[in-house]
């Protein structure tokens, strides 16, 4: 505990003012400087615009891999380094051990020439562009998409709208599919009041500044997130392995990349409050989305605590998925925590490699 | 002198405090997180965000109409100018990635077509190349492959016999 004591005599009151120092140090140190998020090794091997897709220098031997690459596609309003915080809690780190293939698509850091790249472009030009670049790298036709929040909902569309390319395994996390129910969370609360202008912002801006996306999050919870994080930093700043822990989800956290204009509106009306892919009224590029048409293997997992995708808005999009092999797990956790939680690599990563593994053959 | 635990010592403050604070905190997090949930506050903060937005347009659209002006008279490039430029950028960076793809099916086809045509090297050999035989990009990705592919193979590189080098893989945990 970094609880200070009063000094109860004289001679304490220099090793009092010295810790409360050493305390006020690390404070700035973990609060003003980034954590070097992102280390394991891996290189670059195909760009599009600000999109890079980044291949993980496999640490198995050859012929002791799964045959079946796998792509990760995190959110587009938010760097993919959560999925490889840490070296000891990396996600990335854990699945290339596990002797996958492992690719991940960063979407990148989209500047006002990009405010008309919607989720049209993202599913149908930049992840086929991606999946053409990873199958001529790895030699393989077939492969496993892992998409996470929003990244699971541009991975639902390419799966739904090209089932035949090729895609064997599909993870979704956290995935915001359904919104039907208008009363599930704050974001579909908030964007469906009448006040709330989606155009308007993005006519004043060109993009979503990630600024206003990060308080958006950060508003569903704001005595976590604006006082109770730092308190409980405080309370552990004794503790390196908390610290070092805290300093890299900081990092994450603070790396804030806006969203793109056209994909944030689309997102508002098409999704939050038409919900067209429920509805079947989803067009991409001119090609109608139907669920119906997804093929692959399916693993859906939800975060039971999740405020930002509510369980209903994965859940109740399962029946709709046409995949044979379908499993629905649900998981403890946050939106974030699920994954990058402490309890992440006990919990989630071992049903993902164990759902995974046996399909990736 | 012996210290007394946290909650008892009356001399540490910040004890007292946390103990307040953690006893406080967990309903004040619930009230707040009901409070953000409601239509109240969505409406506040819609009508808020909506009145900034409304207010602040005249100053954008004269912010922009003076820069325009300013960039003009100094034969300056205009944002727009340079979206332009970046929007015509990215699509020339995607069809030369669709001729980047093309090369390599067309490469691919070659080699196929070129290792079928040509004798059959001595068994021995031929094992081997089958077996242990990259393409040229697996053998840039993969350090593994590569280092056995090191062994005296001198055959053009097949997509064929790297796939059939995968498949033939066995997953060992």
């Amino acid at each position: 505990m970094a609880t200070q004591q009063l000094p109860t005599s004289a001679t304490d009151l220099p090793t009092t003012l010295k810790q409360i120092e050493e305390h006020m140090r690390t404070l700035q140190r973990v609060t003003q400087t980034r954590y070097p998020v992102g280390q394991t090794p891996k290189e670059v091997i195909w760009t599009l615009n600000k999109a890079k897709l980044y291949h993980y220098i496999p640490v198995v031997p050859a012929e002791q891999r799964h045959r079946i690459p796998l792509l990760l596609v995190f959110a587009t309003m938010n760097k993919p380094t959560i999925l490889d915080l840490r070296p000891g809690n990396s996600f990335v780190e854990y699945i290339v051990k596990q002797g996958y293939d492992v690719y991940l698509l960063d979407w990148g850091a989209p500047g006002p020439e990009d405010k008309n790249i919607s989720f049209d472009d993202y599913s149908m030009e930049y992840l086929p562009r991606a999946i053409r670049k990873l199958k001529a790298v790895s030699g393989e036709d077939e492969f496993t998409i892992l998409g996470w929040c929003l990244g699971a909902l541009i991975s639902t569309l390419y799966a739904a709208l090209r089932p035949d390319d090729g895609l064997k395994n599909l993870i979704l996390l956290t995935a915001p599919l359904d919104f039907s129910d208008k009363q599930a969370g704050g974001f579909i609360r908030w964007t469906n009041d009448q006040n709330f202008n989606a155009e308007k912002i993005v006519a004043a801006y060109g993009n979503m500044p990630g600024n206003l996306i990060d308080y958006g999050a950060k508003a569903l919870k704001p005595v976590e997130n604006y006082i109770g994080t730092y308190l409980n930093l405080w309370d552990n700043i004794n503790n390196p392995k908390v610290v070092e822990s805290w300093h890299a989800m900081n990092t994450w956290v603070s790396d804030l990349i806006d969203m793109t204009g056209a994909s944030y509106q689309q997102l508002i009306t098409q999704f939050y409050r038409e919900n067209r892919l429920m509805n079947g009224t989803l067009m991409i590029r001119g090609e109608h989305v139907d669920l119906g048409h997804v093929r692959a293997n399916l693993l859906n997992m939800i975060a039971l605590a999740d405020h930002i995708t509510p369980v209903c808005q994965s859940e109740n999009a399962m029946p709709h998925f046409g995949s044979l092999d379908k499993q629905l797990i649900k998981v403890p956790g946050g939106h974030i925590g699920m994954m990058a939680g402490s309890g992440a690599q006990k919990r989630t990563w071992p049903q993902i490699e164990g759902w995974l593994g046996p399909r990736s053959n | 002198m012996t210290q007394r635990p946290d909650d008892t010592n009356p001399m540490d403050p910040f004890g007292m405090m946390k103990g307040m604070r953690d006893g406080n905190m967990e309903a004040w997090s619930k009230m707040m997180q009901q409070f953000v949930n409601t239509e109240a506050y969505s409406q506040a903060s819609g009508a808020m965000l909506d009145a900034y937005l409304t207010t602040s347009a005249p100053f954008r659209k004269l912010l922009e109409q003076t820069m325009t002006q300013v960039l003009t008279q100094f034969n300056m490039p205009m944002r727009s100018d340079i979206t332009t430029l970046a929007e015509r950028l990215t699509n020339i960076e995607m069809r030369l990635d669709d001729v980047d793809a093309q090369l390599t099916t067309i490469s691919r086809a070659s080699s196929k077509s070129q290792a079928a045509t040509s004798p059959a090297p001595a068994p021995q050999a031929s094992a081997k190349v089958a077996d242990v035989q990259p393409t040229a990009e697996a053998k840039a990705m993969d350090p593994v492959v590569d280092t056995v592919s090191e062994t005296g193979n001198t055959a053009p590189p097949t997509n064929k016999a790297s796939t059939s080098h995968r498949s033939s893989k066995t997953k060992e945990k």
